[in-house]
């Protein structure tokens, strides 16, 4: 059964929340979409093909949201790898194997703060805790197949690791 | 321009921003109604990814030269507008002032195609 706004929802979610570009950055394209949409009906069109249309008009999807994914800053962009990654997972483990990796991923991070504070007990740990809150899942969920791909790309997206 | 000669997608990129601006120079707007007054303008030689043009419009808030603020359409869907600043209108200025010189600067040569009827 087609929904209109349904659609609508899913084809700017898709664009705007998976590259974390902020939900006020939802409304503006949902209203252009219904106005496209209205525009092509008013000449004639019905509903799901005055929605095709649109789209087409909206231009090419990876392209779009290439563009909105240009547009973040560093923290959204590592959110929407995490989002993308996590979701790759849910679909090929079972919620009791990603509670495993979680639990496995902790462990290592509570080892890594308590051998900091035992090999640098003067330094400030803030910097090194957060980027081991990041990269140690990282370093793990690169043994999940195609994971390790999908951390590669993003890596050398980001310039760390040259193309 | 003939009807042949599409306008290629690079001078698309560059005049983009330079017609967003001139477009809320007008008045504030909204994407949709941005796009409707960009085909009109060009008289649909300009064919923009409707998509594409919030990014710009983002870019264009961040550098401080546009102002978004919420508002409804008739119908009561929400709707955001952009209202063009003073470092915006000053941006326009400038923009405009180097298209002009570079239209100037192109002027400055022979026509090619004059050239090619002499022969």
């Amino acid at each position: 059964m087609f929904d209109l706004n349904d659609e609508i929802d899913r084809w700017c979610k898709a664009v705007v929340l998976e590259n974390c570009a902020g939900r006020d950055k939802l409304e503006e394209l949902k209203d252009h979409l219904h106005c496209l949409v209205e525009e092509h009906q008013a000449e004639g069109l019905d509903e799901r093909a005055a929605f095709a249309r649109a789209l087409k008009q909206m231009g090419d999807f990876e392209h779009v949201s290439a563009a909105y994914a240009g547009n973040t800053n560093l923290l959204q962009k590592m959110a929407a790898f995490d989002r993308r990654l996590t979701r790759r997972i849910g679909r090929r483990f079972s919620d009791k194997q990603i509670a495993a990796m979680l639990l496995g991923v902790s462990m290592l991070f509570a080892a890594s703060i308590i051998a900091a504070n035992y090999f640098w007990p003067q330094q400030d740990n803030l910097t090194f805790y957060i980027i081991a809150l990041w990269f140690i899942p990282f370093a793990v969920l690169s043994s999940v197949p195609g994971v390790r791909d999908m951390e590669m790309r993003f890596l050398r997206r980001m310039g760390v690791l040259k193309r | 321009m003939s009807a042949d000669h599409m306008i290629p997608k690079d001078f698309i990129a560059a005049s983009a921003t330079p017609l967003i601006l001139s477009i809320l120079n007008e008045g504030d707007s909204y994407g949709y109604a941005i796009i409707r007054r960009v085909r009109e303008v060009s008289q649909g030689e300009l064919q923009w990814e409707d998509g594409m043009l919030y990014p710009i419009l983002h870019r264009l808030e961040k550098r401080g030269l546009v102002q978004s603020y919420p508002g409804q359409a008739e119908n009561g869907r929400k709707r955001k507008y952009y209202r063009l600043r003073e470092q915006g209108r000053q941006e326009l200025s400038v923009l405009r002032g180097l298209w002009t010189r570079l239209g100037d600067m192109l002027n400055r040569f022979d026509d090619p195609q004059k050239g090619a009827q002499s022969v």
